[in-house]
């Protein structure tokens, strides 16, 4: 009975889901040997989660129409409810046919693009096998969408359009972070780098999703006798028709104009301020006093240029085009080095108070503290979110110690003294690349997170910078940047893409280079010594 | 095609296939079925007649088991379930009001599909039975006409011996000739096999030649259930000279008219109560045909023209 149906499926769905495949296959290859689109998502796995998030669902639209939709439409289902057929065993074949459809086709997605980038990539099998249970996750995700959506008939367009602008709405307009979110988070722009953590709570909400929009695609074909998908499935009369795509345009107006407003944001205004603007940065300085000193106007002023200075430094560095904007408010009953964050979003800026009398605008901390949060306000906020949020921590933490004259070298050998406390408690292991990942999930607290960045200096300083580069790769896990830069600026100017159009090599053989490096540099010891 | 009728004596007294008592089904407030009794004879035809709308292919769906009965009970081919089981299933040939087969299948890969559940199923019989009806095998449905397809349906529903056909409204949409055709190999495979056979229809004249025993349904619920000479014995209309009389209680008025002033109306009561009945005031009291008797049962209560 069960094969009669399978037979069935495969007879009529057959030859569609094989050009589904080869479609899926060739399109892989293509793309996986393209390399213009390959550097733009930085690892070739990026474009493996870019299919996962927009090919799959549409090729399961495909089949969720196919299988389930069509069969209501065509009122075949009357021919196979006439038959001495268990109902829910009709609608299992078609859950479990589509369902292996589904997976197949991720599999054979992320397959495609795993063996042609084996060589191209770092890519060893726990890592793969990460790969493979968030590609699974998501795929049965993506069915189970599909599939109850499939049961509402002529409004599954509706209801699915209506979910997706909702999504997106929310993501863009109402800053709901919506991509770390279950199911999204699993194909984020972490999936072509994450390697060892494995997202459990991601995991584990979107298998309770796709189970629970399962039990809902059973649940419309089988309570009342699927009486409800039966009528959803008859065609959209003239009126609905003009009423759903009234409404489709009103939605999307309704969804630009809120965006548009949601999108302008009031500027702060700070009364006599001091204002530096030009096409790199926009700082301004003012003070939280009645009348201000003269003292106080000339702290204001020199902090503002110090900070300008800075900003346009790391922006020129950085290759940023617009830093947001930086204003610095002159309190004066914190203290020295004292600092307080004000409460802007992200595209209003970033406000900092401090007494200007008694902070020096040289300061490090606070050149750190700006550097670090205009980083963070450019990359809207993403730094605690982001698992490579400690590179930026990190730079900001280097960038006001490093040399001006040798951007990536240390500044004195007393500033590696001056960390001795840091390194000196750490037993950092080279023995081999994983090791050094290991290391980078023990660096759990915050103060820490810098820590990654000084060991890269400290590299440099007993090794040179392209032992710093190695050391890093093995640090991110993926194809090591040539230098900072390849890492803020996350795929657009990809790690991968400097690797190969600077260093001129693949990630593997860096990686064998960096752990002969190490072993010629102190024969028979594969390990960096605290000193 | 020629189809071989061969008319036998169906015995007295049968067993009852199908018993319904009391089946109700709603389609949200509107109460599709409300309360049908259903009594089915082994080996018999019966026709089951309404109007449109009136609840016929509800009562053949929950019969089938495609949907289930709200309230009510039913004893199939002697077993009583809540719902038709896929055991019963097995023995039930079917073909529903519409043809809704694969269109990319061929028949011969249709019969197959649809042997793969029935255990009983009878490949040389499908066979035979395409070759009866003209069909080609390799032909595939969307190729078919309205016609062919209703055989098609009578082939897969024929094919597996079933002990119980059910048919809803297989005629619906052919023309005439096919019609005919159609209810005549009906009538044919019931007679030769014995097989019970309860067929929908809404054209009064197929249920009069083919049916042994008939079932009305009007809005839900049954109007009349048994045989046809019963029923022209139980319903006739008295024409009044003026004034009409109220007959009974016992009558049932089925129907009103009032032609120029002339009132005639339709009752409905035992042929005792018919052979009692003494009436002064009356023009004639006459017998239906069939059809009168549909309309007056199924039609307005009361015309005036």
């Amino acid at each position: 009975m069960i094969l009669a149906l399978i037979e069935k499926e495969l007879r009529q769905h057959g030859a569609m889901i094989f050009l589904f495949f080869l479609l899926t296959c060739t399109g892989m290859f293509l793309l996986q040997s393209n390399e213009l689109l390959s550097l733009s998502g930085g690892s070739v796995l990026h474009i493996v989660a870019w299919m996962l998030l927009v090919f799959l669902p549409l090729g399961c639209l495909v089949l969720g129409n196919a299988l389930i939709a069509a069969e209501f439409r065509q009122k075949t289902q009357v021919f196979l409810d006439g038959l001495p057929l268990p109902r829910w065993k009709m609608v299992a074949v078609k859950y479990v046919f589509g369902l292996a459809a589904t997976q197949l086709t991720s599999a054979l997605l992320l397959g495609t693009m795993l063996f042609g980038a084996w060589q191209s990539e770092f890519i060893q099998w726990p890592f793969a096998t990460l790969l493979a249970i968030k590609t699974a996750c998501w795929s049965w995700f993506c069915w189970s969408t599909i599939f109850a959506l499939s049961f509402l008939g002529r409004y599954r367009m509706a209801v699915g359009l209506v979910v997706v602008f909702g999504l997106l709405w929310a993501q863009n307009v109402g800053g709901v972070l919506v991509n770390r979110f279950g199911p999204f988070e699993l194909v984020s722009e972490r999936f072509a780098y994450e390697r060892y953590d494995y997202p459990i709570k991601e995991l584990w909400t979107t298998g309770v999703i796709a189970a629970a929009l399962t039990l809902l695609g059973f649940s419309m074909a089988l309570i009342r006798d699927a009486t409800l998908s039966t009528m959803l499935s008859e065609r959209m009369s003239s009126r609905e028709k003009l009423v759903m795509i009234t409404l489709l345009i009103a939605g999307l107006l309704t969804l630009g104009a809120v965006a548009e407003r949601v999108e302008k944001v009031e500027p702060l205004d700070m009364p006599d301020s001091v204002d530096i603007v030009d096409e790199l940065v926009n700082v301004s300085a003012a003070a939280a006093v009645a009348e201000p000193t003269e003292d106080e106007r000339k702290a204001m002023r020199l902090h503002a240029e110090n900070a300008a200075k800075t900003i346009r430094e790391v922006a020129v560095y950085l290759r940023i085009r617009k830093f947001p904007p930086l204003f610095l408010l002159h309190r004066r009953d914190l203290e020295n080095e004292e600092y307080q964050n004000g409460e802007l979003n992200s595209r209003q800026g970033y406000l900092l108070r401090l007494n200007m009398l008694e902070t020096q605008p040289s300061s490090l901390t606070l050149q750190s503290q700006v550097i670090e949060k205009l980083l963070d306000a450019n990359q809207h906020n993403r730094l605690n979110s982001d698992t490579r949020g400690w590179i930026l921590k990190g730079f900001a933490y280097w960038w006001p110690r490093h040399s001006p004259s040798e951007p990536n070298a240390v500044a004195s050998e007393s500033f590696a003294n001056e960390n001795e406390f840091v390194l000196g408690q750490t037993t950092i292991v080279a023995k081999n690349l994983v090791q050094w990942k290991l290391f980078r999930k023990q660096l759990q607290a915050e103060e820490n997170e810098g820590l990654i960045a000084l060991v890269g200096i400290e590299t440099i300083w007993r090794q040179d910078q392209a032992a710093c580069r190695e050391f890093l790769s093995a640090v991110l896990g993926y194809a090591a940047p040539h230098d900072f830069r390849a890492s803020v600026h996350d795929w657009w100017y990809s790690t991968s893409y400097l690797l190969r159009t600077t260093v001129r090599m693949n990630f593997e053989d860096l990686a064998s280079k960096w752990t002969s490096a190490l072993r010629n540099k102190v024969p028979g010891q594969t390990e960096l010594q605290p000193r | 095609m020629s189809a071989h009728i061969e008319e036998q004596t169906i015995p007295l007294a049968k067993p009852n296939l199908l018993e319904a008592r009391g089946l109700i089904r709603h389609y949200g407030n509107v109460p599709a079925v409300d309360g049908v009794d259903l009594n089915v004879r082994s080996g018999e035809i019966y026709g089951f007649l309404g109007i449109n709308g009136a609840g016929k292919t509800t009562t053949i769906r929950i019969l089938m088991g495609i949907i289930a009965a709200e309230a009510g009970s039913m004893r199939l081919l002697g077993e009583t379930k809540r719902r038709t089981t896929i055991k019963q299933k097995r023995q039930i040939g079917y073909v529903s009001q519409e043809q809704n087969f694969y269109p990319w299948m061929t028949c011969r890969g249709l019969g197959r599909f649809v042997g793969s559940f029935y255990p009983t199923w009878d490949g040389q019989e499908f066979r035979r039975l395409l070759a009866l009806f003209e069909i080609p095998e390799t032909r595939r449905v969307s190729q078919l006409s309205g016609g062919m397809k209703a055989k098609l349906a009578l082939a897969m529903a024929i094919a597996p011996r079933p002990e119980f056909l059910i048919l809803d409204e297989p005629t619906a949409g052919l023309d005439p000739v096919a019609r005919r055709d159609f209810m005549e190999i009906i009538v044919a495979q019931a007679r030769q096999h014995r097989r019970t056979t309860f067929f929908s229809s809404h054209l009064i004249d197929e249920v009069e030649r083919c049916a042994d025993r008939i079932g009305i349904i009007h809005q839900g619920r049954m109007k009349f259930e048994g045989e046809l000479s019963d029923l022209r014995t139980q319903v006739k209309r008295v024409t009044y000279l003026d004034q009409p009389t109220e007959l009974p209680d016992s009558f049932e008025l089925w129907n009103e008219r009032i032609v120029e002033s002339k009132v005639s109306r339709v009752y409905r009561a035992t042929a005792d109560q018919w052979s009692q009945l003494a009436l002064s005031n009356v023009d004639i009291v006459g017998s239906l045909s069939l059809e009168e008797i549909f309309i007056a049962c199924v039609g307005a209560k009361r015309v005036a023209i």
